[in-house]
């Protein structure tokens, strides 16, 4: 198995951040659904939280390169992916499963998966091995050779999660990952994230709150394409009290968060 | 392991590459006959790596199930090269995951810990015929800049997993790389 | 690897490897990377396993203990089917449009020889040049690919896999047109530069708008420049006359050039 160690991978990294974003703006449609964010995300699992419509898909399309930023600045692994760039050497380390995604569902999941690692260039002697790996780490080791239509909504999403990991990304970009997952999915699904946190940044776009409280190193907070509050999951259970709405102490700290910054936004107007 | 001599007459000449195929169309006994041949080295050279018995195992048990799972796959691209490197590759692999998941290797690999017995010999000679001038050369590195060589080059691993399997970061894995270039380069020109 | 048969290691040494003894760094290297490439000695060692190495020779047989129990279902049976060997070339949604694309070109071959006008134009020559661009308005196409939004977010993604699946379009409907173009006795140079010229506008169109767009358009062109009036007049189009052929060179090279220049922008969505 020698191989040769080449001068540029051992050449330094010169970023500090994985994900490094300043007054980004990011149009979706005629809107501005992401309007000036600064950002700084190292390895970890980073939730990004917000409700519905706040701008968090059209964040993580920006993220994964798939729409260009409007404005501002926004650097993946120290390269900047604003301009007219060469995007393939960054989106071989990207893994991303966008919200609703689709797939061809006359692939079985073993051929989804191998499809998607061939798209990202994973080497071809490398394949096999990386696509079985990341097919028994989602836990569908037992239905790799079934077609994908065959699968349940949680299955099919755990496949999606297999073919963002497949190429071994360092920053992986998953969007509403939980939307579909019974508990115990749940449960093996955060147990999946610890695994992969220790070289990757990975970020997780969620409205569900507890989904970040007990995974996420840091919490994002986005409300109307600003970020509201960035720091630790603990941070966010303190900015809360009593008197909040919520079921949980993060509950009551992202409704506090959220109130405040619509109450700043009134103000303002 | 019991039963594993049962074989069917032919697998105990067939080469790994050939049993890979076998084992592709489904021979369970291909498949043992694989196992009996590598698991021993392969556990071995795993334990060199990782002194934890249990991880060991766990991998181990990983490498021949993906291999059992996906040699339809495997058999297609893998056989080309050397099946038993392709064998490592996948057990490498895992065991940085395991590492990973474990998320505490504190450990320092064996071999960089204990100190080192000088060479016999009969093992310089081994040294000698089977890698000639890298022998040599790597006889002048230091054993830390070793360790990294050694997982890059004879382990086939990134600089990520190297970081991952010898508990350091990744710059100051990517710093002994360059230097350790720098010597093997000097010393086999 | 070359020199694996000019010395075997020694038992002694092979022992201590066994026993998880100290072995000097150099000699450990060359052990291992011998053992990797040597079946013969891989084979002592496994002999000596069981006397040197009791705890290792007992991990090993309780690991097989272990994987016994999933090994009686049998490994899936390798069932690549033919769309997951395509898929580099076709995304499984473009099938139906080429085939559709070639089945246009069939049809205007059958309408030629049963209800041929003594003196009308071939439909085949009218219709050749823009039979391609059916296709390749399902090259890359939102609407009509589930997994768009995944495979934009790849490195593959942009010009290269789409000209690759341009290249899947010709090469299945081209012999098509071939052998419908000497069935009625044409030339094939007088619809071939229209065909690329009019597939390759088409790419070059869809870079600035989006590709089913750019096909309906060049489509629509056609349709009203060539083939309306070739139908309705005695007239062969000037557009498919051999003279026509040198400014279909240069409207290729003109597309060719803009699909080059503008290649970045089908990296994005």
């Amino acid at each position: 198995m020698a191989r040769v160690v080449g001068a540029a991978e051992t050449a330094p990294a010169n970023h500090a951040w994985e994900i490094r974003a300043e007054g980004l703006r990011v149009a979706a449609g005629r809107r501005m659904a992401v309007d000036g964010i600064d950002l700084a995300f190292g390895t970890g699992v980073h939730g990004l939280l917000g409700p519905n419509g706040a701008g968090k898909t059209t964040l993580m399309r920006a993220l994964a390169t798939v729409l260009r930023p409007a404005g501002g600045g926004l650097e993946l692994l120290g390269e900047s992916v604003r301009g007219r760039v060469d995007l393939r050497r960054i989106r071989r380390q990207i893994g991303y499963l966008p919200q609703d995604f689709g797939f061809y569902r006359r692939f079985t999941v073993r051929e989804f998966v191998e499809y998607m690692a061939w798209l990202k260039e994973v080497p071809k002697s490398g394949i096999a091995d990386a696509v079985q790996h990341a097919i028994e780490k989602v836990g569908l080791a037992d239905r790799a050779d079934d077609r994908m239509k065959t699968l349940s909504g949680g299955m099919a999403r755990r496949a999606g999660i297999a073919q963002a990991i497949v190429n071994g990304p360092r920053v992986l970009l998953l969007d509403e990952p939980t939307a579909g997952l019974d508990p115990s999915q749940r449960m093996q699904f955060r147990q999946l994230l610890r695994g992969l946190s220790e070289d990757t940044c990975t970020v997780v776009s969620t409205h569900l709150v507890e989904d970040v409280a007990t995974v996420c190193t840091d919490v994002a907070l986005v409300d109307e394409g600003r970020l509201v509050f960035q720091g630790r999951a603990a941070d966010l259970a303190a900015a809360g009290s009593g008197t909040d709405s919520g079921d949980s102490p993060s509950e009551r700290g992202y409704s506090a968060l959220l109130a405040r910054h619509h109450a700043s936004g009134e103000g303002a107007r | 392991m019991p039963n594993v001599r049962k074989t069917r007459g032919g697998i105990e000449s067939a080469d790994e590459a050939d049993l890979v195929r076998l084992v592709a169309k489904g021979d369970r006994a291909a498949f043992e006959e694989l196992y009996r041949r590598t698991s021993p080295w392969l556990a071995l050279r795993l334990r060199r790596r990782c002194s934890d018995e249990q991880i060991v195992a766990d991998v181990l048990q990983e490498s021949y199930l993906a291999v059992w799972r996906a040699a339809g796959s495997f058999a297609g691209t893998a056989v080309d090269g050397s099946a038993a490197g392709w064998l490592w590759t996948i057990a490498a692999r895992r065991l940085v995951d395991a590492f990973r998941r474990r998320a505490r290797y504190v450990h320092p690999p064996p071999e960089a810990a204990e100190p080192v017995a000088a060479p016999a010999a009969e093992d310089e000679a081994l040294a000698g015929a089977v890698s000639g001038e890298l022998g040599s050369a790597l006889n002048t590195l230091a054993p830390e800049l070793r360790q990294v060589l050694q997982a890059m080059v004879l382990d086939g691993l990134s600089v990520r997993e190297t970081s991952v399997l010898l508990g350091l970061p990744e710059g100051t894995v990517k710093t002994r790389a360059r230097r350790a270039r720098i010597i093997m380069r000097e010393a086999l020109s | 690897m070359n020199d694996q048969h000019k010395a075997h290691a020694s038992i002694e040494l092979i022992r201590r490897y066994a026993r998880a003894d100290a072995i000097a760094g150099e000699v450990l290297w060359s052990l291992e990377s011998h053992l990797e490439s040597c079946p013969s000695c891989r084979a002592r060692l496994a002999k000596e396993v069981p006397g040197q190495a009791p705890p290792t020779a007992a991990l090993v047989d309780r690991t097989w203990e272990a994987l016994a129990p999933s090994l009686t279902t049998g490994p899936p049976v390798p069932r690549r089917g033919r769309l997951a060997r395509l898929a580099g070339w076709t995304s499984p949604v473009m099938l139906p449009w080429v085939v559709g694309a070639a089945l246009v070109a069939v049809l205007a071959v059958a309408v030629d020889s049963f209800f041929a006008v003594p003196g009308g134009r071939p439909l085949v020559l009218l219709l050749a040049p823009v039979v391609p661009v059916l296709g390749i308005a399902a090259v890359w196409t939102k609407s009509l690919d589930p997994a768009y939004e995944l495979v934009a977010a790849t490195p593959r993604a942009g010009l290269y896999l789409l000209l690759r699946r341009t290249v899947a379009v010709l090469a299945v409907v081209m012999p098509v047109l071939v052998v419908a173009g000497l069935t009625i006795g044409t030339s094939s140079v007088v619809w071939l530069l229209p065909c690329l010229a009019c597939t390759a506008v088409t790419l070059a169109l869809g870079s600035v708008i989006r590709l089913e767009r750019a096909a309906v358009v060049v489509v629509t062109l056609w349709s009203l420049g060539v083939l309306a009036p070739g139908l309705l007049t005695s007239q062969l189009p000037v557009a498919v006359a051999p003279v026509a052929v040198p400014v279909w060179g240069a409207v290729f090279a003109v597309a060719a050039a803009v699909l080059i220049l503008r290649a970045r922008s089908f990296a994005r969505v």
